[in-house]
């Protein structure tokens, strides 16, 4: 049984390898989820808690660890469940598409993300695989990339949920920090601290994130791009609810902290009424539905974060209804568009003629939906009625009038007389929307079905409603109010076409500004010009260098002597080099610079290198010379309108080399190496020691020295030459 | 004499970098020039001043330090290998522009 359990997740990511191949994917993709049920099963048949790991990271005291427990059980059922049914349907919903196969690759590497998260018994292990599944939303969003709509949507909805993935990492790595383990059976209740409240907050981002709540719902709804098999399944039935099933989780966590209540509830109430509301006024049956889990996932949110076991429960039959009625609604959604070849409300009428069975199931969803006696939906209405606060009744009037409103509005396009077009009701598009519609039914009326799950959750209460007039008349009065607010919602849609509510707006605005700052950053840093480069480069210098001399003893001065004599020639010469507007005047003051330095040098006792200086030197001149005769067109601009900058550059620079210099005047020389020169000088064959250093004891660097002069005078020669 | 020096060394830097952030690139190959001369004299400076001979065997101490002075004779020397590779380039540059325009 451990490893059945462990190898669950990678059942339909095994068989990607086997749909990409191209043979019947759809039937691959059914049939691995199908071993995924029966697997299931085998595991719920135990009786007890199966839980099994392999080493993962042991260092860091986390696991690949799983654990079929009730919770995750039930939610990996309905993953796979509901995977048979879709896949069933995308076979015949993408019957005529080229990629198929990948298709159904990304579709079986979601279930397999999916049930990983669902079964995960430790934090990491259960942020890989939420992560995954938001990667492979991702790949399915945006499965038609030829279409701007559908990349853009797939990248809103991966930055939403992978951002608030991120801060639940942060969250989770806190709270194993306080806990001292990842593992999430081992977590007990966490005490209200500022470290609590950081936890908190970080593990709500990444759920509020991933199940759309407002103000971060918009992804869900722009996800309706998608081919309708992901709508259903990823975006209405498993997926979207993984932020609910983790707010489950972390209940024994998190759930006794103050804040809990605070933040959860009304995240949830304003969710649930804001997509109810927001659904009725949806002219495309997609985003009719897309807001409509909007709205569920917002009242199983508020109901988990009521903190109570009735509160725990009735999320949880709510959810799995929620999958039932709304895979129904987004199965046929899909048929209706793939036969009438538009999803508007508007254009489609009297469908119900021509795709009875179509018709027929929608009714059945749509009164679950509506929460009528006899469906599902009633039974788990009961169950959140029980669970809330009295106070709370209205909000959950408002909210079930508002979903039997947008029922109703789903069932408009099958009433009324045929438009006389002749419409097919293929097999594949209705039949895989039968199952669920019969559990809508059987959930309503077979008492034993929710008692199983409850059982399942460990819970030792009743949810079954005795039917009752005081029970029944509310419902059926909502469901007919419902209805009228469903007709004015229609004309409202008609008069002003252009009705919609979104965050997709601020979210593309917020994208374009970061991408003008990132041009903007990178056009002032990066100009193109060298003169730029080269301030950076020397205020970087300046900085590096001139730190350590603040505050150094400075060395004492020692008294002029002639040699000041060539210092103010040379400092002259130099203030000429500058100066001078004519580049030839330059040339030769830098020439003057040259024999100034030559003076100095023999008089601090270099000799030779004042030879070589001398020889440099006017070579260097003469070279010069010559091409500034060649070269006086005097017509670019001399100094750009940064002349400022320049100057303290320029000024920076000096000093700090002024300063670095003198420094390195304190104190006596080390004489180590010349005594070292001075007594090997006779075994090298010479008395002049810096000779015997370039040509002996250093020869190789001369050699190198050499060669650089030499590639110097081929690329001088290559230059001249060509320009001849 | 040291602090004279030293100024002269800034001086040097100072002025080198001024030619060469500016936009002529004959001004920037002198800046170039007159930052090695800056280079060489501070490499000088850090081997002391004292000395009243050169660094010859058989001569009487204090003897100048031999290591900078070899040091510098190889900057020198590689320092004229760039600027005449670099007026070798401005000279093409200006025949290009002249060719084009």
């Amino acid at each position: 049984m451990e490893t059945i359990l462990l190898g669950i997740p990678w059942i339909p990511v095994l068989a990607t390898l086997l749909a990409v191949r191209g043979r019947a994917p759809a039937a691959v993709a059914a049939s691995s989820c199908g071993t995924v049920v029966v697997a299931l099963l085998a595991l719920w048949a135990e009786g007890r808690t199966v839980a099994a790991e392999l080493p993962w990271f042991p260092a860091l005291g986390t696991a690949y660890r799983l654990q079929a427990d009730g919770l995750g059980l039930l939610f990996a059922l309905l993953v796979a469940g509901v995977g048979v049914l879709v896949a069933l349907y995308a076979g015949a919903y993408l019957e005529h598409e080229a990629r198929q196969p990948a298709f159904f690759a990304y579709l079986l590497l979601f279930t397999g993300a999916m049930l990983g998260l669902v079964l995960a018994d430790d934090l990491l292990t259960l942020y890989v695989f939420w992560e995954a599944t938001s990667v492979a939303s991702f790949a399915l969003i945006g499965f038609n990339d030829d279409r701007w709509e559908a990349r853009q949507a797939a990248v809103r909805a991966l930055v939403v949920t992978v951002v608030g993935g991120l801060a639940m990492l942060a969250g989770f790595v806190l709270l194993a920090q306080e806990a001292g383990t990842f593992r999430l059976s081992e977590l007990g209740p966490l005490r209200d601290s500022p470290r609590a409240g950081w936890i908190l907050a970080l593990v709500l981002a990444g759920a509020f994130t991933k199940s759309a709540q407002v103000p971060v719902h918009f992804w869900l709804p722009g996800a309706m791009v998608a081919p309708t098999p992901v709508s259903a399944y990823l975006h209405s039935a498993t997926m979207v609810k993984a932020g609910v099933f983790l707010l489950l989780r972390m209940l024994p966590v998190l759930g006794g902290l103050e804040a809990w209540r605070a933040w959860v509830v009304p995240t949830g109430l304003v969710t649930f009424v804001f997509g109810a509301a927001v659904a009725v006024l949806q002219d495309d049956l997609k985003a009719l539905l897309a807001y409509g889990t909007v709205s569920a996932l917002g009242l199983a949110t508020a109901l988990v974060g009521a903190g109570t076991e009735l509160g725990r429960d009735a999320a949880v039959l709510y959810l799995l209804n929620h999958a039932a009625y709304k895979g129904t609604l987004f199965l046929l959604a899909g048929a209706v568009e793939h036969e009438a070849g538009t999803r508007r409300i508007r254009e489609l009428r009297g469908l119900g003629r021509r795709m009875p069975a179509t018709a027929a199931l929608a009714a059945v969803a749509a009164f679950s939906l509506a929460a009528l006696p006899g469906s599902g939906g009633f039974v788990a209405k009961d169950a959140v009625a029980k669970a809330l606060e009295p106070s709370l009744e209205p909000w959950l009037w408002l909210g079930a009038v508002l979903s039997s409103a947008f029922a109703f509005r789903f069932l408009q396009v099958f009433l009324g007389g045929p438009d006389g077009v002749k419409r097919h009701e293929p097999l594949g598009l209705w039949a895989p929307a039968l199952p669920l519609a019969a559990l809508c039914v059987v959930f309503g009326t077979w008492r034993a079905l929710p008692e199983a799950i409850l059982a399942q959750l460990g819970a030792g209460h009743n949810v079954w409603p005795e039917l009752s007039a005081a029970k029944a008349v509310p419902a059926v009065s909502a469901a007919l109010a419902g209805t009228g607010v469903g007709w004015i919602g229609t004309s409202l849609v008609v008069r002003w076409p252009a009705l919609r509510w979104n965050g997709e707006r601020v979210f593309d605005a917020g994208q374009a500004a970061l991408m003008r700052f990132a041009e903007s950053l990178t056009s002032t840093t990066l100009t193109g010009r060298l003169r730029d480069y080269l301030v950076v480069v020397l205020g970087v210098a300046v900085v590096g260098a001139g730190w350590p001399l603040v505050g150094a003893r400075w060395p004492e001065i020692r008294p002029v002597a002639y040699e000041a004599v060539f210092v103010g020639i040379g400092a002259c010469a130099v203030l000429v080099t500058v100066l001078s507007r004519s580049l030839l005047g330059a040339v030769v003051a830098l020439g003057a610079v040259g024999y100034a330095v030559v003076f100095l040098f023999m008089s601090l006792r270099a000799p030779d290198v004042a030879l070589t200086q001398v020889l440099v030197e006017t070579v260097t001149l003469v070279l010069f010379l010559a091409v500034v005769v060649h070269l006086l067109s005097p017509d670019v601009p001399d100094r750009h309108p940064w002349a400022g900058v320049d100057l303290v550059a320029s000024v920076c620079v000096g000093l700090v080399a002024a300063a670095l210099a003198f420094q390195a005047t304190a104190g006596p020389p080390t004489r180590r190496l010349a005594e070292f020169f001075a007594e090997n000088a006779e075994r090298a064959g010479g008395a002049n020691l810096v000779n015997l250093i370039l040509v002996d004891f250093r020869g190789l660097d001369t050699l190198g020295e050499i060669t650089v002069l030499g590639i110097a005078a081929l690329g001088v020669l290559a230059l001249a030459r060509r320009a001849v | 004499m040291n602090l004279l020096l030293a100024l002269l060394v800034g001086l040097l830097f100072g002025a080198g970098t001024w030619l060469l952030l500016c936009q002529r690139m004959l001004r920037q190959v002198v800046g170039l020039a007159l930052l090695s001369h800056g280079a060489n004299l501070f490499v000088l400076l850090s081997g002391g001043l004292g000395a009243r001979h050169a660094p010859l065997v058989g001569n009487p101490s204090p003897q100048s330090d031999p290591l900078p002075q070899a040091l510098i004779l190889t900057a020198i020397v590689i320092g004229f290998g760039v600027m005449a590779f670099l007026l070798a380039l401005g000279y093409r540059m200006h025949a290009l522009e002249e060719d084009q325009g």
